[in-house]
């Protein structure tokens, strides 16, 4: 889900406002757990994971269109509606597991940030930790977040330079659909590392913060049905474009370190492609591109933990109350961002970080989707707007794969060893 | 008397457990971990020195990349030397590693310094000396498999 999110948090109309809207989504789409996931798989297998990818970008249209159409008819945001649906209990568990898990994906984030950082001014990471911290607090704390989600998911378009290094990489397109169309391990190793692998570029695709950011900009910016079909225009053309990002940071990656049986470990390792397609110009668009997706990505996290937190416990919240009048929401949010620096100052690899965010993403998955899709088929909430039988069944298609996966994940990840073999 | 009685026997069994010597399986296991570790690190190296001394990217972004890179090549060769062979023929396979990744460490250290020293011609020299060294990876690799 992604960034695309932020895109539909802005109320446009006009044609041209819609197109910018798309424009922001693709740029948004892809964030640190997309980037790692897709150059890690490249690297390992090629192509032979790009299903992966196609298939979590139509699940995750048909979740982001529910969640976005339940908001807009509902004006209530997914834990408010957890919370009534399935009781205080159920709601709590569900909370916990997605508060800890947004922790550590605003940490994978912000550790992104600051490699991006370390890159263009070879400057350490953790050096830049406690910046990056302090900046994205005063940024959410002072700076108009609707203008800033713009400029972030536009400026995050700027990985498109992957696809364009392609040709000039000598790309072996025939090559490349071979494997795509064959997805078996090859070379990468086995059937185990081949799923780990499925496994975790699949949650980042769906990252479960991504729905919460989304219906709470929904409920902040007074979505009702006139918005519905801006909505999903950013959902069901600015997605898929975005998951054309992820599939072409695979595809450099499959193009340069796949035939040298190079595995990466390094977040700096994964633009080197481009930087030798396009040389230093496309160097210095691939680092903006990587900043700004993680950036982006970092301020929804941020929002999105303090978000779920307020909206179970019934506190005021949002980014357009004062402070004052949401004081224990923005405490959270500061006390979000503090853990996420402490979290990445333990000098835990980034890419190891992200990697671990995505196996425990992939688990609580159905605690997301699940409710989303039971809300959407209630007529009590959204009345004729309720799903129709072809949303419910890819939608119910698609929460089978999450099961799987989620079952999956842990034991993926012990048999592999966290895909170190 | 009986939670006493299973607290003793898993110590116990704790004890046993990591007192037994190290398994040739997984010593095997473990060499060929770091090889791979070592070969990513080369690799990615050559790579981006190459790509330095032809003008395709800026200074500020291959020294964290080369760091990177010695880093793995220097831990690499400290779980190598940390591992405790079980018998001869693992004795063997770790100073066959050890002689590579000495080489790969040295490798590493004269293309930082090249880089450093903006001296193209000893950039050329040191990523021609690791492509050799990630050939001998590659093929140790090869002729391990996990």
């Amino acid at each position: 889900v992604k960034k695309p999110f932020m895109a539909s948090r802005v109320k446009t109309t006009g044609a041209l406002a819609v197109t910018l809207g798309i424009l922001t989504a693709m740029g948004g789409f892809v964030d640190v757990g997309e980037f790692v996931a897709s150059a890690q798989s490249g690297a390992r297998f090629g192509m032979a994971l790009a299903w992966v990818t196609v298939l979590g970008v139509i699940g995750i249209c048909a979740y982001a269109e529910m969640a976005g159409r339940v908001s807009a008819i509902t004006n209530r945001a997914t834990f408010d509606l957890i919370r009534e649906r399935l009781g205080p209990r159920v709601a709590l568990a569900n909370l916990t597991a997605s508060f800890l898990l947004t922790l550590l994906t605003l940490a994978a984030e912000m550790g992104g940030v600051a490699i991006a950082l370390q890159l263009a001014t070879s400057v350490h990471y953790l050096l830049w930790v406690p910046v990056v911290g302090l900046v994205l607090w005063v940024v959410l704390w002072r700076v108009e977040f609707g203008r800033l989600e713009k400029v972030f998911g536009l400026a995050g378009l700027a990985l498109v330079v992957y696809l364009v290094a392609l040709p000039a990489l000598h790309a072996d397109w025939r090559g490349m659909w071979q494997q795509a169309s064959h997805p078996v391990p090859g070379s990468g190793g086995g059937w185990a590392m081949y799923l780990y692998f499925a496994v975790a570029l699949f949650a980042s695709a769906v990252t479960p913060y991504e729905v919460f950011f989304f219906s709470s900009g929904g409920v902040e910016e007074g979505w009702g049905p006139k918005e519905l079909p801006t909505m999903r225009a950013n959902v069901l053309i600015g997605f898929p474009l975005g998951g054309l990002l992820s599939l072409g940071i695979m595809a450099a990656s499959a193009v340069v370190f796949h035939p040298l049986q190079v595995r990466l470990n390094f977040v700096g390792q994964a633009v080197l492609p481009v930087a030798l397609g396009l040389g230093k110009l496309g160097l210095a668009a691939v680092i903006l591109g990587l900043f700004a997706a993680t950036f982006g990505a970092a301020m929804e996290t941020g929002l999105s933990s303090a978000y779920t937190v307020a909206q179970y416990f019934g506190w005021q919240w949002g980014t357009r109350v004062k402070p004052r009048k949401a004081a224990r929401f923005h405490t959270l949010l500061l006390v979000s961002i503090l853990s996420g620096v402490l979290i990445v100052l333990t000098t835990i690899n980034p890419s190891q970080l992200t990697e671990l965010m995505l196996v425990f993403s992939a688990v609580v998955l159905p605690l997301t989707f699940l409710p989303v899709l039971v809300v959407a088929n209630d007529r009590e909430y959204l009345g004729e707007h309720v799903n129709g039988w072809f949303t419910n069944a890819i939608a119910s298609m698609f929460l089978v794969v999450i099961v799987v996966a989620s079952l999956a994940a842990i034991p993926l990840m012990i048999m592999t060893n966290m895909g170190e073999g | 008397v009986a939670l006493v009685a299973v607290v003793v026997a898993a110590w116990l069994a704790i004890g046993l457990l990591t007192a037994r010597g190290v398994d040739p399986d997984e010593f095997r296991q473990t060499t060929v971990q770091v090889a791979q570790g070592a070969l990513d690190a080369v690799r990615t190296a050559r790579l981006v020195g190459e790509a330095e001394r032809d003008g395709r990217v800026f200074h500020l972004y291959v020294s964290p990349v080369l760091t990177n890179s010695q880093q793995g090549v220097g831990t690499a060769l400290r779980r190598m030397a940390e591992q405790t062979a079980p018998g001869e023929a693992e004795l063997r396979l770790r100073e066959e590693l050890l002689a590579v990744l000495h080489e790969a460490d040295r490798r590493t250290s004269e293309l930082a310094v090249a880089v450093e020293q903006g001296d193209r011609e000893r950039i050329t020299a040191a990523a021609g000396g690791l492509g050799l060294v990630g050939e001998r990876l590659a093929v140790f690799v090869a002729r391990h498999p996990g």
